[in-house]
């Protein structure tokens, strides 16, 4: 949360001098800091399905499409009437009550990098675009992380548990961009949980903070630093390496002085019961991991629901090319909706899904046809999202695909009206205006907010 | 001139009713790990659950009620106990209250019997019982309770709901049944049926030493009957009746006969066993 300091110091940033304020730019530099008190949402939690989730598969079953558009699974009814998940989702589909499920999401980046810049940014790319340029526009999750200030120790913005990669090359999107490395979210390993087969890549060490060393070396908490000191000194020299060092540095220390992110780390002080719940998998472990942070006070968390690398559409990603139905029944599914439907369970018992915005992420879409490889192709015409918590209206469908999934039908919006959303969720005015490293004013989003709240 | 006027006005802006940022009480509130998020209409949000864990105390507690309007305060997992909530009892324009994870209990909840603004309770893993509950009742504008891990049974739930019938209930799941739907149901085997043999066909053989295995007896007839073992040696071993309709379930080892007969004896016909489980239809 955004403390009253904070807002001074973006106070004296916008540039007025006390000498020519006025009441009319006084409240006007108050509204830039971004501040909505009436807010619902504290935190978010983004959990984000890598390789683009099929919306037939989820939340956008088309029974009565051709049976080449509608595939071999069956539609189930959920907690509400008129809505229908498919029949793979059995868990998630009696939570449907607290899900606004938007199935009118549509863009027109048909590779993985661009949709998922487009879906974590809210932003097309304009050319080429590199992992950790500070060119590129910031992630939703820094972004929201920029609104808040934790306690001491405790990061504005964690993700876990890998970085995105497509074929060995780390995408672009995840980072601040030009918010600065101090909005970069903080890379976690998951410590426990079965790993998501495929290619996993943990090649982000200079984030990647280790919590997981033992008690007695956490009491000289040099390893870490050390750790730290080790990665960076290679790249002393590089224009952000200073930079880093010392926000890293700072940041590591915090955390290892018994700080509760740390014992949120843990997860071995978690009732082994709701360890179980969340199941025994990666997946399930850090949607538990997001909690626990969450309950600490991280503000915002994003959780890869997927393997690192899609490396051809191979290993437990969300890019089914080739025989997506078994992999959707076998692999992605179960771990999804046991992980995600133990999450709101979770958050709602503890009283915490009120003050918790989840959203559900991915690419786009895919195709309404499916391939001689028994699989989906990218397809972002059309597709599926969902919110809950934070004052998230449940149980709510907003749009609609045509017959087949492959345009919108009604009410068509973007990733960015989403983002719009989710800002407006957590009390942030999705038009402020934000400054770059040069001094230029961006606006942070250019979409307009769904009515889901 | 100008300057000072403006110096003024931030002052003004920046202390919103009662509030002051250098107040006494606000200075003790931070040094027990307080965070005041003041409102632009003068109210004020107090969390204490993140940097006051081991600081908050019901000696802490009393500082609240100097503060000014609170309207949300969050005091989980600090160390206050249930006689500490006497001092919120003048916080009366208190809509959210945080007290899941602390040592409050059924005595304590008494206090907060007249915050009738109070929309949302968060009691979790507390020692609140359906005692507690009970002063909850007069709180007409609750709208939610979180209750999950308490010692509330269905009966102290039902008649708070009674007193408040929007109110939204939350008890969570019971863990432990959780576990049990979670862990996957074995798959039934599929049961042999044995064949009957009536009694003009055979003679029930001689039972021989096998392995152990369950036999699943039905007595589809209109009638009860007779179930003996036909021993090692030949002899018959009374082992029970079954009720015209009934099942029963009865260990046995494999290569072993089941002589049925009706109540006065009359041999109807038996079983022999295989070597897996099986289902015996008496006909």
């Amino acid at each position: 949360m955004l403390s009253l300091q904070h807002s001074r110091r973006d106070f004296l940033r916008s540039g007025i001098g006390l000498a020519g304020l006025t009441l009319p730019t006084f409240f006007k530099a108050q509204a830039a800091s971004g501040l909505n008190r009436t807010r619902k949402a504290k935190s978010c939690i983004i959990i984000y399905t890598w390789g683009g989730m099929s919306h037939y598969e989820s939340f956008d079953p088309k029974p009565d499409a051709p049976v080449e558009v509608r595939g071999e699974f069956k539609p189930i009814g959920t907690a509400t009437p008129g809505i229908q998940f498919c029949e793979h989702l059995p868990l998630l589909a009696r939570h449907s009550d607290k899900l606004a499920i938007v199935r009118s999401v549509h863009h027109t980046q048909g590779g993985h990098q661009q949709g998922m810049y487009v879906t974590l940014t809210g932003h097309d790319p304009k050319g080429g675009i590199k992992a950790k340029s500070r060119q590129n526009w910031p992630s939703l999750t820094s972004m929201l992380s920029r609104f808040h200030n934790p306690a001491i120790g405790t990061p504005a913005a964690i993700r876990m548990p890998y970085s995105m990669y497509d074929n060995g090359t780390q995408m672009a999107g995840e980072g601040a961009g030009w918010l600065g490395s101090n909005y970069d979210p903080i890379l976690l390993r998951t410590p426990s949980g079965k790993a998501y087969g495929g290619v996993n890549r943990f090649t982000d060490r200079e984030l990647n903070l280790k919590l997981n060393v033992q008690e007695h070396r956490v009491s000289n908490r040099n390893s870490l630093l050390e750790q730290m000191d080790h990665d960076l000194g290679q790249r002393i020299g590089s224009d952000v390496a200073y930079d880093q060092l010392d926000h890293f540095r700072r940041m590591a220390a915090d955390m290892l002085i018994g700080s509760p992110v740390r014992d949120a780390y843990d997860l071995d002080k978690e009732d082994p019961r709701i360890r179980e719940m969340y199941g025994d998998h990666m997946g399930g472990q850090t949607l538990l991991l997001s909690r626990r942070l969450v309950e600490a006070g991280v503000p915002v968390v994003q959780a890869l629901c997927s393997a690192s690398d899609l490396a051809g559409g191979g290993g437990d990603n969300w890019d089914t090319h080739r025989g997506h139905f078994p992999k959707m029944k076998d692999r992605l599914l179960p771990v999804f909706d046991r992980g995600v439907s133990a999450l709101l369970t979770d958050l709602e018992m503890r009283g915490m899904l009120e003050e918790t915005l989840v959203v559900f992420l991915t690419d786009f879409g895919r195709t309404p046809k499916i391939n001689n490889n028994g699989g989906r192709d990218h397809h972002p015409g059309v597709y599926s999202l969902a919110l809950a918590g934070g004052g998230i209206r449940g149980g709510q469908v907003y749009g609609s695909s045509d017959s087949k999934g492959a345009e919108p039908g009604s009410y068509a919006c973007t990733p960015a009206d989403v983002h719009a959303t989710v800002y407006q969720a957590m009390g942030i005015d999705h038009r402020t205006e934000l400054y770059d490293q040069l001094d230029r004013p961006f606006q942070i989003c250019d979409g307009e907010p769904l009515p889901l709240l | 001139m100008n300057r000072l006027f403006c110096s003024f006005l931030i002052l003004a802006v920046f202390t919103p009713g009662v509030y002051a940022e250098d107040s006494p009480a606000v200075k003790s509130i931070k040094e027990i790990g307080g965070v005041i998020f003041p409102l632009s209409n003068g109210e004020l949000e107090v969390e204490f659950h993140l940097r006051g864990r081991d600081l908050m105390t019901d000696k802490g507690l009393e500082l609240l009620p100097s503060l000014g309007k609170v309207v949300s305060l969050n005091l989980r997992d600090t160390r206050i106990t249930g006689a500490g909530l006497v001092h919120l009892k003048k916080l009366n324009g208190l809509r959210r209250l945080h007290l899941e994870r602390t040592r409050v209990d059924d005595a304590g909840i008494a206090h907060l019997a007249g915050l009738i603004r109070l929309e949302y309770l968060n009691l979790y893993g507390t020692g609140i019982g359906d005692e507690g509950l009970i002063h909850l009742e007069a709180l007409k504008n609750l709208k939610q309770i979180y209750l999950w891990q308490t010692k509330v049974t269905d009966s102290g739930a039902k008649r708070l709901l009674k007193a408040l019938p929007d109110l939204r209930l939350s008890r969570g799941v019971v863990l432990a049944e959780l576990m049990a739907t979670n862990k996957a149901k074995p798959k039934p085997e599929p049961q042999e049926v044995l064949k009957w043999i009536p009694a003009g066909e055979a003679k029930p053989p001689k039972s021989r030493p096998g392995s152990f295995i369950y036999v699943n007896f039905e007595n589809k007839r209109s009638l009860a009957v007779k179930l003996y073992w036909v021993e090692y040696g030949g002899g018959l071993k009374l082992y029970g009746e079954i009720e015209a309709g009934a099942t029963r379930r009865q260990t046995t080892y494999s290569d072993a006969s089941w002589l049925v007969t009706d109540l006065s004896d009359k041999h109807l016909g038996h079983f022999r066993t295989g070597l897996k489980e099986a289902i015996a239809v008496i006909p």
